[in-house]
């Protein structure tokens, strides 16, 4: 499995990518932020994606020989927690909430609309890595579903003809529209 | 003087608060503007609260930014002693000199006239930003109060006042703290949990989001209590705004000499520490908790040894809801025979809830426990049975029934009805849904979220996933239900953790109480389906009380007193009442077909 990231990463390796001196760097320095505390791995693996937008393999490469926790306790904490990724994400991010009261209030409608306006499926990325459309089990805002997420900003009481609105808006930033 | 409130929590933010608030900024330069967390109303955001001089205070409801001028324009009216716009005021508090005759008061609303707000009281009152505004409430002086008091007599004041865990499980917290205390290891944690992962509650969401500094000074006298010098919240990441609102709060406590070393001059020092989670709903569990905290994935290890004896880095561990925790200062401030007069004997004090799904009010409410899911649908805008289902306590909580709307909301009577109190979840569902849609999405997450260390939940639960996909497309066999109804039980009986032992129970509460939405999906029976269950009188055990006879909903069963009863299988509708409520366990349950008979185990008996 871990090989197999390995030659993902690689591909999707552009041209304006960290070097692999600049990834260990600075996977240095975020540990090193975090040596006052005990059992840090998750703190330090909340930063590095933060600072990569995912969790390459040489990251945890350098997690697993700094901190010496085995590679398969680092790889296994990655793969386990929803929110670690080990691709890179689009641009924009949408995130639709299907918890139980988003459901009822038809969240599968939104997914479908944001799936025909974007040109993906949900949980993909596009191939221009713009757009990543996921779902998440539930943002705490239950009161006001359904609730889309776009980019880090939360909307309510979205309804496909506002996914819409939202997507178009989007793509507009992006230039893909009039 | 014109002072104006803006309600910026989660909900108030998505409906476009922040809008509202620049707005209100820009519109009148010469007004005191000020932020505050949410009052529970979820459906009245945007939410904007003006107190004019010593005028009551007045509300606007669902405020645009097109509003803000307005409301402005009324506030500066009634300085010159007019009153004008009253269409616009949506309600006002009894806190001043009274105006707009004919605006209702807050407390009067449908949605807030049933409420007792004990652990909410500040919530959208203080602002969330500000230390100062919540000392100026009152707080910090349980803190004080409890400095001055031994250790010793804190854990037997929250033990006398019968608090209970209200994360779900509902553990006295004054046993889990004795156990703790008497511990002898002499380094101990604390452990604040604010993984709140069941979609369909955001009650503690709200309440960090409103009052950080509550739970902050719950933990603290927690922690003076217990003898812990380290603390630990642990938080969803998803909780973005809660999260920063608590790194502020912590900071501003700290800068205050209120947290750090040597607290108010005294010998007792506490690091409160955020760690977040990283989207695992397993790690609500304590002991999936503490692996993550660890730095491993978040998966349970078996009990005991319960974390009060070994927990955290093999120390003695307390586990404590941020609500329970919430709840402490006003313990230490009152007593606990104060909080001993809300809610039921074994059940005291209230409860935040969440309300959402097809409801009219939608938000986080407080009610003292024993309040009944009847009185929960009047806050939440329906009429008297203007719903088909509600499911209590999130996606490891059961569906209840129109059946069901007398029930008081305890600890004991919501576990009877197959549901759990969980942290507090209530969604309502409509007419118009089907309810196996319910258990499919509820099942969905459950399966995704099941950490797959034990097979009867990483298995079991998968499996029954596939057979309510299966039945819900109308591709049902009548074996369907059976194996459904075995493998619950089978996974409710063996899994590790309390997410397995407790993902079953929508399954288990629909085939109960909705048992007419499987037959109808089921092609084979076509509304003339076998009885799957029956519950039949054991001759043997019967006395013939009357009891069942009594309580029977549809009067299915007969007998003369003092005579073996008998249940009319054509009448019963298999609601289990009666063999839960016989005083001699007389009345058990078969199942029909392949006659194979099956005790069912319920918690509190036997």
């Amino acid at each position: 499995m871990l090989m197999s990231g390995k030659a993902d990463a690689k591909k999707e390796e552009t041209a304006k990518s960290p070097s692999s001196y600049e990834i260990e760097e600075s996977v240095l320095s975020i540990i090193d932020s975090h040596s006052e505390e005990k059992s840090p791995l998750l703190p330090i693996l909340q930063d590095v994606q933060k600072a990569f937008g995912f969790i390459s393999p040489q990251a945890m490469l350098e997690m697993s020989e700094t901190l010496d926790i085995p590679l398969s306790q680092v790889y296994s904490a990655v793969t386990f927690y929803n929110e670690f990724r080990t691709k890179k994400r689009g641009k924009h991010l949408f995130r639709v909430c299907i918890g139980t009261a988003c459901c009822i209030k038809k969240a599968d409608a939104v997914i479908l609309e944001l799936e025909k306006e974007l040109g993906i499926q949900c949980g993909q990325t596009d191939g221009k890595g713009l757009f990543t459309l996921e779902t998440v089990n539930c943002f705490g805002a239950c009161g006001l579903g359904p609730i889309v997420e776009v980019d880090g900003r939360i909307f309510s009481l979205v309804e496909p003809k506002k996914a819409k609105a939202l997507a178009e808006e989007v793509k507009k930033k992006e230039g893909l529209q009039k | 003087m014109i002072s104006i409130r803006v309600g910026l929590g989660s909900c108030g933010i998505s409906s476009g608060a922040l809008e509202v608030y620049n707005g209100l900024k820009k519109a009148g330069q010469d007004i005191s503007l000020s932020k505050a967390g949410c009052m529970g109303a979820c459906f009245l955001e945007p939410l904007a609260e003006m107190k004019v001089d010593n005028f009551e205070t007045l509300i606007f409801a669902n405020v645009s930014q097109d509003d803000c001028r307005r409301i402005i324009e009324i506030g500066k009216s009634l300085e010159k002693k007019k009153e004008r716009g009253a269409q616009l005021v949506y309600a006002k508090r009894r806190d001043g000199e009274l105006v707009f005759k004919n605006v209702k008061y807050i407390d009067d609303t449908e949605f807030f006239n049933e409420q007792v707000k004990n652990v909410s009281a500040k919530c959208g009152i203080v602002d969330p930003e500000s230390i100062e505004d919540y000392k100026r409430n009152g707080g910090f002086s349980a803190l004080k109060k409890a400095l001055a008091m031994k250790p010793e007599e804190i854990v037997s004041e929250v033990k006398k006042s019968g608090l209970r865990g209200r994360g779900g499980s509902g553990f006295p917290t004054g046993v889990k703290w004795e156990a703790v205390l008497s511990s002898p290891e002499k380094e101990h944690y604390l452990i604040c949990n604010f993984d709140e992962g069941d979609p369909g509650a955001f009650m503690n969401r709200a309440l960090v989001e409103s009052d950080p500094f509550e739970v902050i000074e719950g933990i603290e006298i927690a922690a003076y209590a217990l003898g812990v010098s380290q603390a630990f919240i642990y938080t969803r990441s998803e909780y973005t705004l809660a999260v920063e609102r608590l790194k502020n709060a912590i900071a501003e406590t700290e800068k205050s000499n209120l947290l750090g070393e040597n607290i108010l001059g005294t010998d007792f020092s506490l690091k409160i520490s955020l760690r977040l989670g990283a989207g695992a709903f397993v790690c609500g569990e304590e002991t999936a908790l503490i692996s993550s905290i660890e730095g491993r994935s978040g998966r349970p290890f078996p009990k005991p040894p319960y974390p009060a004896e070994k927990g955290l880095w093999g120390m003695p561990t307390v586990i404590n809801n941020v609500e329970t925790l919430a709840n402490i200062p006003a313990i230490i401030l009152n007593g606990a025979d104060w909080f001993r007069g809300f809610g039921t004997g074994p059940s005291p004090g209230t409860k935040m809830f969440s309300l959402s799904g097809d409801v009219k009010n939608s938000g986080y409410i407080e009610l003292p426990f024993g309040s009944t899911l009847s009185q929960v649908a009047g806050i939440a805008g329906l009429k008297k049975d203007n719903f088909k289902a509600v499911q209590l306590g999130g996606p490891s909580g059961g569906l209840v029934s129109k059946a069901h709307v007398k029930m008081p909301l305890d600890y004991e009577s919501i576990e009877g009805a197959e549901a759990i109190v969980g942290s507090g979840g209530i969604v309502f569902i409509g007419k118009k849904r089907a309810v196996i849609d319910v258990v499919r999405y509820g099942l969905r997450f459950i399966v995704s979220e099941s950490c797959g260390r034990c097979v009867p939940c990483r298995e079991g639960t998968m499996r029954i996933y596939e057979i309510i996909e299966r039945i819900a497309a109308g591709n049902g066999t009548s074996d369907d239900l059976l194996n459904l109804y075995v493998l619950s039980n089978t996974i409710k009986s063996t899994s590790l953790c309390g997410l397995g032992e407790t993902a079953p129970n929508l399954v288990l509460s629909s085939i109960r109480n909705f048992f007419e939405e499987y037959e109808e999906r089921i092609p084979l029976w076509k509304g003339k389906a076998p009885n799957l269950i029956s519950f039949q009188i054991d001759a043997a055990k019967c006395n013939g009380c009357h009891l069942c006879a009594t309580i029977c909903p549809k009067k299915a069963i007969s007998g003369k007193r003092l005579e073996t009863h008998e249940i009319n299988q054509d009448m019963c509708i298999r609601c289990g009442l009666c063999a839960k409520e016989c005083p001699f366990s007389a009345i058990e349950e078969h199942l029909a077909e392949k006659d194979q008979k099956l005790k069912i185990e319920r918690k509190g008996k036997e």
